[in-house]
């Protein structure tokens, strides 16, 4: 067998389907403001944010091991960031929405500096304690109208319209940035290597993955895109205050959506956040109920499905969204090993079963079309 | 012959519990080496210190005249210092090929193109990975699994490569055909070092051994040289 020319397939007929459908929501929301009402554009803004925000916990959690209750710290940042820079300082608030993003990435050095050498349970107390310095700190501010907050005024100066316009391409910015870029940084050779720190993180130091690195890119990564998540929110919200913007009930839509949903896998979140959205909207009036109910999901999904409800749906039918493995295949014997791969075990393994938490990088063959890149080995 | 790993005077400790006492260690270019000990006697420690896993308490590492008592695990294998380690320790989820390309961009690059370990050499030296390839390494045998781990170190283009009990729990034939490619790992130049618990397979397959008992060595020599009676004193610790 040569090596010179070996397939690798990336993509299944369901990953082309779930690629188109998000090509094309990714384009819709941006018209939305011809077609649907203001409501409905609320909604999608609000959506957005929440699968983003999982997303970027997800990216954490889920492959770099960082359990982080603190991430509304990059909430109020992205926030603040937004309101100060629009309103004080006089820039475009939309634009100044992805600059939000590079102020919460720069803020979580520091954290990281402090936090990095904690594990586990001590690292996500330690997020919480400095989401809560914050807050302190930000009440604290007179230049941001201390615990009173402020009011993104700026907005006045355009239309309804033109709001409605700039707040949802600025939505389908964020989900192309926060899972579209998930999406391309795990198929990546980081993305390997990301995964190999999740799995084994001794072997991978061994094998020369700089574990320090990548965490603190994950986490920079993460603060970045959640910090997006918390400026457009509050963009669309036109106020904010240091109780809302830092409230630690960000951080445990976060964890719902993400244990719920499925952790270690790019499908899972948005599940998740679909799921919390959607049981908000229709359950949220019998309130404090309502969120026991949450809690005990939670806790049963934890305990009884810890892949979450993807790996639940995984296991009935074999149809991943966002496969982020590669199959290596050449060309001359594929249909050979096609044929092969298509035997019974091959077609009953579903990758719930063989992975639990961590989910799969196994694509069934059989419902592979065949890719177009050429790995040299 | 040139060594590519001194070790001087090595301490080692995990908070108050110290697990190597002035262990002294030392690896000519070429050779393989067998460390033996029973469980606890500090030879994990000792590969983990070396690696820059665990950062020694005292004591001197060099690898290949330099030192390297601070260097991070991550920037030994750039320099030529790769392991497999203990328990295996494969990336669950990821296919043997994955498994295997982690190590690709991290390696040596140093390494003339004749020498260099790839995929298809891999695939020469264990042939059933080359047939496994696409399968998740968790439905590989314990023995398959073992030669991935040892595919994935070797494609870091190692100088020196550390075996940490890479018999533990497999079949006595599965031991032996992986035995059995040292030679040819070693004619590429690379050094080993084997940690393992059979001490007759640690002295038929090395040059030399050394014995650590409770974070001391014990005894050092050439294999050939060194008999089973004077092992046994060295390994349980009747000194006389």
């Amino acid at each position: 067998m040569s090596y010179s020319n070996v397939i690798v397939r990336r993509q299944t007929t369901s990953s082309v389907i779930a690629l188109a459908v998000s090509v094309l929501i990714v384009t819709a929301i941006p018209t939305m403001p011809y077609w649907a009402s203001n409501g409905h554009i609320r909604w999608v803004i609000e959506l957005s944010c929440l699968i983003a925000i999982a997303q970027m916990w997800n990216l954490l959690a889920g492959y770099a091991g960082l359990v982080s209750v603190g991430q509304q710290a990059f909430i109020g940042v992205g926030g603040y960031v937004l309101f100060v820079f629009a309103n004080n300082m006089g820039f475009n608030p939309f634009w100044t929405v992805p600059l939000s993003a590079f102020a919460a990435a720069a803020v979580s050095i520091p954290a990281y500096i402090l936090l990095r050498r904690l594990e586990g349970p001590y690292f996500a107390i330690g997020t919480w304690v400095f989401a809560e310095a914050l807050r302190l700190l930000t009440a604290n501010i007179s230049y941001v109208n201390g615990g009173s907050g402020m009011s993104l005024r700026v907005m006045a100066q355009y239309t309804p319209g033109q709001r409605a316009l700039g707040l949802t391409m600025m939505s389908s910015l964020l989900l192309l940035l926060t899972v579209g870029g998930s999406y391309v940084l795990l198929r990546s050779r980081f993305g390997l290597a990301l995964t190999a720190n999740r799995d084994e993180p001794v072997a991978a130091a061994s094998q020369g993955v700089n574990v320090k690195r990548i965490r603190l890119m994950i986490w920079m990564l993460a603060a970045a895109g959640t910090g997006m998540a918390g400026a457009l929110y509050y963009m669309a919200q036109l106020r904010i205050t240091p109780d809302a913007g830092f409230d630690p009930y960000w951080s445990s839509i976060c964890i719902f959506s993400v244990m719920v949903g499925g952790v270690g896998r790019l499908e899972g979140p948005i599940i998740g956040a679909l799921l919390y959205f959607f049981a908000t909207r229709f359950f949220g009036q019998f309130g404090a109920t309502y969120l026991v109910a949450l809690g005990l999901l939670t806790l049963v999904m934890a305990l009884f499905s810890p892949g979450g409800i993807w790996s639940l749906l995984s296991r009935l039918v074999n149809w991943p969204w966002f496969p982020v493995t590669r199959v290596v295949v050449n060309q001359s014997q594929r249909a050979g090993e096609d044929q092969e791969c298509r035997s019974g075990a091959d077609r009953k393994r579903g990758f719930g079963d063989a992975n639990g938490v961590n989910g799969t990088k196994h694509v069934d063959a059989a419902s592979i079309k065949p890719g177009r890149e050429t790995y040299q080995l | 012959m040139r060594a590519i790993l001194k070790v001087r005077n090595l301490c080692a400790a995990y908070g108050d519990f110290q697990a190597l006492f002035n262990v002294e260690f030392e690896i000519a270019a070429g050779e393989v080496v067998a460390l033996i000990g029973a469980n606890g006697a500090g030879k994990s420690t000792l590969l983990k210190a070396v690696t820059g896993l665990i950062s020694p308490s005292a004591g001197e590492i060099a690898f290949a005249g330099e030192s390297t008592s601070r260097t991070p695990a991550h920037a030994l294998v750039r320099k030529g210092l790769a392991m497999v380690p203990e328990g295996r320790r494969l990336f669950r989820g990821m296919t043997v090929e994955d498994n295997l390309r982690v190590c690709l961009d991290r390696s040596r690059t140093d390494v003339e193109q004749a020498l260099r370990w790839t995929i298809p050499r891999i695939h020469e030296l264990f042939p059933v990975l080359k047939e496994r390839r696409r399968e998740l390494v968790e439905r590989l045998s314990g023995g398959q699994q073992q030669m991935v781990a040892v595919g994935r170190a070797l494609l870091a283009q190692p100088r020196l490569l550390l075996c940490d009990e890479i018999s533990l729990g497999l079949a006595p034939k599965v031991v032996k055909e992986i035995y059995q490619k040292l030679p040819e790992i070693r004619a590429g130049g690379t050094s080993i070092v084997i940690v393992e618990q059979d001490v007759s397979l640690a002295k038929s397959s090395s040059d030399r051994l050394y014995c650590l008992l409770e974070g001391r060595v014990t005894l050092s020599g050439p294999s050939c040289e060194i008999g089973l009676e004077a092992i046994s004193r060295a390994y349980f610790g009747a000194h006389s």
